[in-house]
């Protein structure tokens, strides 16, 4: 029970810890570093209505899972998961620019909304269907389940935390957009996610694996894990998600070094 | 008579023809595929192995007999689909190449597993007749 709260958790939890760590690093460059990024009012209505959309996908989850033939969770998922892509590309090529810095923080938010809800609720699912069974008398020992997430918190903080500061040092000493970087690495992992999710349903066409990394990194190991949420590390990927995985990175960072966009991106277009 | 039609009209009817064909060019080719069933019962999965041809698409329908949710995870099918209570869950797997993928129940991992067999046969009639409906009282595999 504790061991697979822990997963569970941090299964669910990981992605929003990282996505945290990523955006803060995004919209702070070297010199507006001791400036406060979101105020305490924001972030409070952040989680108010997080909480609210948690509670009503997992109320409306059958009923949705049964919409389009039972296609239905995998379409609201893809979409959100494609949305959070899409954000996180344009925050991407927005960069550093002190122009749009009001648009990266409204694409942020989003960014935030999504990837809470979304993955809050796989987690608030595991919650009721252990309360469920705990009120019928089949599980006991609610201790475990609290041990577990504060065990799982620790350990997402300490990733955050650590990647914070790796990847601040990346900034400052290797390459400034580092971060920027990791930013889109971590949408590439969600739009992998949708990709798999239209696969499971037979909505994108299913196909052959191309290779099968199992033997280096597995994708249910620590790492492995880590990985997928960091960079959409998959053992088997097949043929359309290794072209979507290159177009998804391409296109933004082709059109990051455009020199039209980048004159457009610096007002000097507008 | 096209150039009295409504400005876009053109590409809204060709978008709506394309989208149909879509859908009925889906639907066939769902339609297709091998249905393999699976149920979960006491947060046991019934069979415990299932066997598929190798190199085709099947779809597995899972229906949870259960009272509590549980969510169907493979790493090694690269799936995962929330079963809800009383209800029945669609995903389809493959084409994949000869082997043994396992698949467990997210929230009951001790106890809910078992594995998706791939043979080099198109029919594997031997291992189909294991995989009758679940009798009452039958003894789990694992």
């Amino acid at each position: 029970m504790l061991i697979n709260t822990i997963i569970i958790f941090l299964q669910s939890a990981l992605p929003m810890f990282i996505v945290i760590a990523l955006l803060l690093l995004c919209l702070t460059d070297n010199l507006e570093r001791s400036k406060r990024i979101v105020t305490i009012k924001k972030i409070v209505a952040l989680n108010i209505l997080v909480i609210i959309l948690v509670l009503l996908l997992n109320y409306f989850m059958e009923e949705i899972s049964q919409l389009f033939d039972g296609k239905g969770t995998e379409f609201v998922f893809s979409a959100g998961f494609i949305l959070i892509y899409l954000c996180c590309a344009l925050v991407f090529l927005l960069g550093n620019k002190r122009l749009y810095s009001r648009a990266q923080k409204s694409l942020s938010l989003v960014i935030l909304l999504l990837v809470l809800t979304l993955n809050s609720s796989n987690f608030m699912l595991y919650l009721t269907s252990y309360w469920t069974q705990s009120l019928t008398g089949e599980y006991s020992g609610v201790e475990s389940l609290f041990v577990g997430i504060i065990l799982a918190v620790g350990i997402c903080i300490s990733v955050a935390i650590l990647l914070f500061f790796f990847l601040r040092y990346c900034d400052a000493n290797l390459h400034k957009k580092t971060s920027n970087y990791f930013l889109l690495f971590f949408a590439l992992a969600q739009l992998m996610q949708s990709i798999v999710l239209l696969q499971q349903v037979d909505v994108l066409p299913l196909s052959y694996s191309l290779w099968n990394s199992s033997n280096f990194i597995t994708e249910s190991s620590e790492i492995g894990q880590l990985l997928r949420v960091l960079i959409g590390y998959e053992t088997t990927p097949s043929l359309m998600q290794l072209i979507v995985y290159i177009c998804a990175f391409i296109i933004p960072v082709y059109l990051s070094t455009n020199r039209f966009f980048v004159r457009f991106t610096s007002g000097e277009a507008l | 008579m096209i150039d009295k039609l409504p400005k876009g009209f053109l590409n809204a009817y060709t978008l709506t023809v394309l989208i149909n064909l879509l859908c009925l060019f889906s639907l066939t080719a769902e339609a297709k595929r091998p249905e393999f069933h699976l149920a979960l019962k006491n947060h046991l999965f019934y069979p415990a192995k299932i066997t598929i041809p190798r190199n085709k698409k099947v779809k597995l329908v899972i229906l949870n007999h259960d009272h509590s949710v549980e969510e169907f995870d493979s790493f090694d099918l690269n799936r995962e689909k929330v079963l809800f209570p009383k209800q029945e869950a669609i995903i389809f797997i493959g084409p994949l190449p000869e082997g043994e993928y396992q698949f467990f129940g997210e929230y009951h991992p001790n106890s809910a597993r078992g594995k998706v067999v791939v043979v080099d046969t198109q029919i594997p009639k031997k291992e189909l007749d294991d995989e009758t409906p679940l009798k009452e009282g039958e003894q789990h595999v694992n």
